[in-house]
């Protein structure tokens, strides 16, 4: 893991394209009301944003995020560390015409109109009327809220609070984009909508940053993912890069004949089926991932100044042994049984049984069709088996990358 | 300027929506509309018009400032605290002119509701001075002692230091002379003690008048080029004894004015000559306020911008009579008219109404809301009663005062450097009295208050703003 994070690590080093977001050694400390350190959000954390990339910034709660968001925008500034957003202070104002922001919550001023609320964030860049009036009516058409165009965002639903919110963040045209929980509230049909925009986004070479918990969300937005704990960057890297699992090998094949089942059920012997093949690194997904670095970091015990996840259930709700309150309320209302009952219950009950049994014996089939090269009890001869079995597991492999080679080569 | 717009007219909408907003609103329409006849002055309607301009007008503005003060500290500190700012801050608006463009909403709101109440207040006043029946004198004395502006004239004040160093000196000469012991006056520490003694209580039985004595008062600065024709009154309240609440009466005496003539003298040349000139004998009613024409012409009784007033104590049921220092006497000249004054009146108060805005800005930029509007109202109240300390501070500027007092007078006068007494913008006293808000005293408030004290505060609070972690305050819900 370790390997494929630096390795990640030195292909974004090698990127040409234009900085858009340097961060080297970067720290926030809180402090409290006597300038005593009370938490350290950031943790001295390098990483670089890129032109036309689309960034994930992952951790659990407390893991720095936000704060790392809000340093971005000027809205905290850094304890120590350089950050730079298009080569300067992230609270340099004229940057922040390139800069569009959706926050976590959406804080609109509830009693103006969902016009008047794009109206007011496209005067604060000075926005001519008739260019204010253009996109705006064009943003409200593209979130889908058009019909609501003269309704206070008081009244608004979650979902169309997110939905103005993101419209406000994209008012300017902002070549930065920083997505907060960009689906959050959101429907599945609102989520597909801003997923393609991100998209949308990344093909016109905008340069996006997003923090979710949908992991499957970033998974497929995502050029690269910053995973953070503790306030420490715990992974850094491609999409591809990070996710595959390069200690295995994984053969994905089209739909075979039966012919070919057969021979591939031979335990990939001498030959491979026709047709297109491919061998490639399985992945796991995002979300396995995450969880992987999140578990790795407690591990070593560091750290976070957010909520961890859950631990225990509280004993008292967890009960202590004693019949809890179903079981009780069970057998208080649990009818008592007539012989006819028993009856129907029995065979019922040889009915599921001689089922089993059925299903124990193909079962039994299958495992002793596929352990025929299982090792024996006797260590030495089991030995001598998985080696047998390894060579040929080798030598179809070896036949399998021949083969795809060839039809490769037939193909051009 | 697009953003700044937008933010001014956004915090006007903000503000019309606040609760307090609506209920001091309502408070301000009532004291328009209602106060007027929950008010009841002398029964003239010299009186009525009085009362309905100092009142009305005076809670009016008190209403506005409350309201200008729970309006910028609630439309700055909660905008933090709700982090709605952080949606205008992240966009290319200075932190600066986020500020100014709040504090320029609550301000631009509050000035258009003065404008309206004022305008309200004029025409019920003029409603009700057409509507009701008021004599040919009574509206004579209304035109000439209220609905007017008067440039108001104070008698030059004794030096109390060169009086009590010459009693001083009188005293222990007296008792040289009289063989007695004056080694106490050669220690330092004695004699200012004894210096002190004596100040006070010159000041002290400044202003007495003991049966058949008489007193008299000298005005400077007056206008060398008034016309005969151009009434000059004498303002006067009497009182009976020190204290003036109790034991007050029916008073007799007489007033007198010096009257200066220029006469060829003996040798050819010209010589100015003084005459005493008394009005008759009178009753004055102790503890009112009472107003008259000085009976004598223009060119005679100011002389070189100069005049001169006396009064004689006649009464023999009382054993003194007292003229209260900032009671009067005084001389009253015309200067405009009533519509000019009252529009004078109306920018004092909307100076104030900057001036207070431009600190419940500065300090919300800073802090919470709670805490905000209790500076605010804490700094209100502190300027409120340092204008009983302003009015003793000349007693004690001037005198040598022990290491102590000097103290506390050099305290004293640094808070009052720093404080803005807000009533010292509350003019309708003035209006209500005829007296004339001149533009000078409006363009030293404005200097003074505003430019000086208040503007160097706010750019303090800006300074702040735009330097803050505003991400660090976040109280949503």
């Amino acid at each position: 893991m370790a390997q494929a994070v630096k390795q990640a690590e030195q292909t974004a080093a090698q990127d040409s394209r234009p900085v858009v977001v340097s961060a080297v050694g970067l720290t926030k400390v809180f402090r409290d009301f006597w300038n005593r350190p009370k938490a350290k959000a950031v943790n001295d954390i390098d990483f670089e944003v890129r032109e036309g990339e689309v960034v994930g910034l992952l951790g659990p709660n407390g893991s720095g995020k936000s704060t790392t968001v809000k340093m971005l925008l000027g809205l905290l500034y850094p304890t120590g560390g350089r950050l730079t957003v298009f080569g300067k202070s992230p609270r340099d104002v004229e940057n922040k015409k390139l800069i569009g922001y959706l926050p976590e919550e959406t804080y609109l001023y509830k009693y103006l109109t969902a016009f008047e609320t794009l109206d007011f964030f496209a005067s604060l860049f000075g926005l001519s009327k008739e260019e204010r009036t253009r996109r705006c009516d064009q943003l409200l058409d593209m979130v889908g809220l058009a019909h609501a165009r003269n309704r206070p965002v008081g009244e608004f639903s979650k979902g169309m609070a997110r939905r103005i919110g993101l419209a406000q963040a994209m008012i300017n045209d902002p070549a930065f984009l920083i997505l907060d929980e960009p689906t959050s509230g959101l429907d599945p049909l609102g989520c597909r909508e801003v997923k393609d925009l991100i998209k949308l986004l990344k093909r016109r070479g905008k340069t996006v940053i997003v923090t979710s918990h949908l992991l499957s969300d970033v998974e497929e937005v995502c050029d690269r993912i910053i995973v953070l704990y503790g306030g420490r960057i715990r992974a850094n890297g491609g999409m591809e890069e990070l996710l595959t699992i390069r200690s295995n090998e994984t053969i994905t094949v089209p739909r075979l004949p039966e012919d070919a089942l057969d021979r591939i059920r031979a335990i990939v012997r001498e030959s491979a089926p026709d047709g297109e093949m491919s061998v490639s690194h399985p992945h796991m997904s995002l979300e396995d991932f995450f969880v992987d670095i999140v578990n790795e970091a407690k591990k070593e015990s560091l750290e976070t100044s957010g909520s961890r996840s859950g631990g225990a259930i509280a004993e008292y709700l967890a009960g202590d042994g004693k019949p809890d309150a179903k079981a009780v309320l069970d057998s208080l209302t649990r009818e008592e049984e007539t012989p006819a009952m028993t009856l129907a219950k029995k065979m019922e009950a040889d009915a599921a049984k001689a089922a089993e049994d059925a299903a124990k014996r193909k079962q039994d089939e299958l495992f002793a069709s596929l352990q025929k090269s299982a090792p024996a009890p006797d260590e030495e001869k089991s030995r001598r088996e998985r080696e047998a079995v390894e060579a040929k597991m080798s030598e179809a492999n070896r036949k399998l990358k021949d083969l795809l080679s060839n039809q490769g080569g037939k193909k051009d | 300027m697009t953003a700044f717009l937008a933010i001014v007219k956004l915090t006007c909408r903000s503000a019309v929506r606040s609760h307090i907003f609506r209920l001091l609103l309502i408070l301000l329409l009532l004291s328009i509309f209602l106060l007027p006849f929950t008010l009841l002055g002398d029964g003239t309607p010299k009186g009525e018009v009085q009362i309905f301009l100092q009142y009305c007008l005076g809670f009016a503005g008190f209403i506005l400032c409350l309201s200008s003060v729970w309006l910028a500290c609630s439309e700055i500190s909660s905008d933090v605290e709700t982090a709605q700012i952080h949606m205008i801050v992240v966009k290319p608006v200075h932190r600066a002119v986020i500020l100014l463009g709040k504090y320029t909403g609550v301000v631009v709101i509050h000035l258009a509701l003065l404008l309206i109440a004022a305008v309200a207040v004029y025409v019920f006043l003029s409603f009700r001075l057409s509507s009701s029946n008021i004599s040919k004198e009574e509206r004579q004395m209304l035109d000439e002692q209220v609905l007017t502006a008067r440039a108001l004239y104070r008698p030059v004040r004794p030096d109390f230091n060169a009086l009590a160093q010459e009693e001083l000196t009188r005293r222990i000469a007296a008792a040289k002379e009289r063989g007695q012991d004056v080694s106490k006056y050669q220690d330092a520490q004695s004699r200012l003690e004894t210096f002190n003694e004596i100040r006070k209580e010159l000041i002290v039985t400044y202003g007495l008048v003991e049966e058949d004595d008489s007193i008299m008062w000298q005005f400077e600065g007056l206008p060398k080029d008034l016309t005969d024709d151009a009434a000059v009154f004498l303002r006067y309240t009497i009182f009976v004894n020190r204290y003036y609440v109790q034991d007050q009466n029916s008073v007799r005496g007489q007033w007198f004015f010096a009257a200066n003539y220029v006469r060829p003298d003996d040798a050819g040349g010209e010589s100015v000559v003084t005459d005493l000139m008394a009005l008759p004998e009178d009753d004055f009613l102790t503890a009112a306020q009472n107003e008259m024409v000085v009976p004598i012409r223009n060119s005679y009784f100011i002389f070189d911008g100069k005049a001169q007033v006396g009064f004689l104590n006649k009464d023999t049921r009382t054993a003194e009579l007292n003229f209260e220092e900032g009671k009067g006497p005084f001389l009253l000249i015309r200067k405009a008219g009533f519509f000019s004054n009252y529009c004078r009146a109306i920018l004092t108060l909307a100076i104030g109404i900057l001036s207070i805005t431009l600190l419940a800005s500065a300090v919300a930029a800073c802090m919470s809301l709670p805490i905000a509007v209790f500076f605010t109202a804490a700094y209100m109240l502190l300027g409120a009663l340092a204008n009983y300390v302003v009015s003793s501070l000349p007693d004690i500027a001037d005198f040598q005062a022990e290491v102590t007092n000097t103290f506390g007078y050099r305290y004293g006068d640094l808070l009052l450097n720093l404080i803005v007494p807000l009533q010292d913008f509350f003019v309708t006293g003035h209006l209500a009295n005829g007296e004339l808000v001149s533009f000078p005293f409006i363009g030293m408030l404005f200097v003074k208050d505003f430019v000086l004290r208040m503007l160097p505060v706010f750019l303090l609070g800006a300074w702040i703003y735009t330097r803050r972690e505003l991400a660090l305050v976040s109280k949503r819900g």
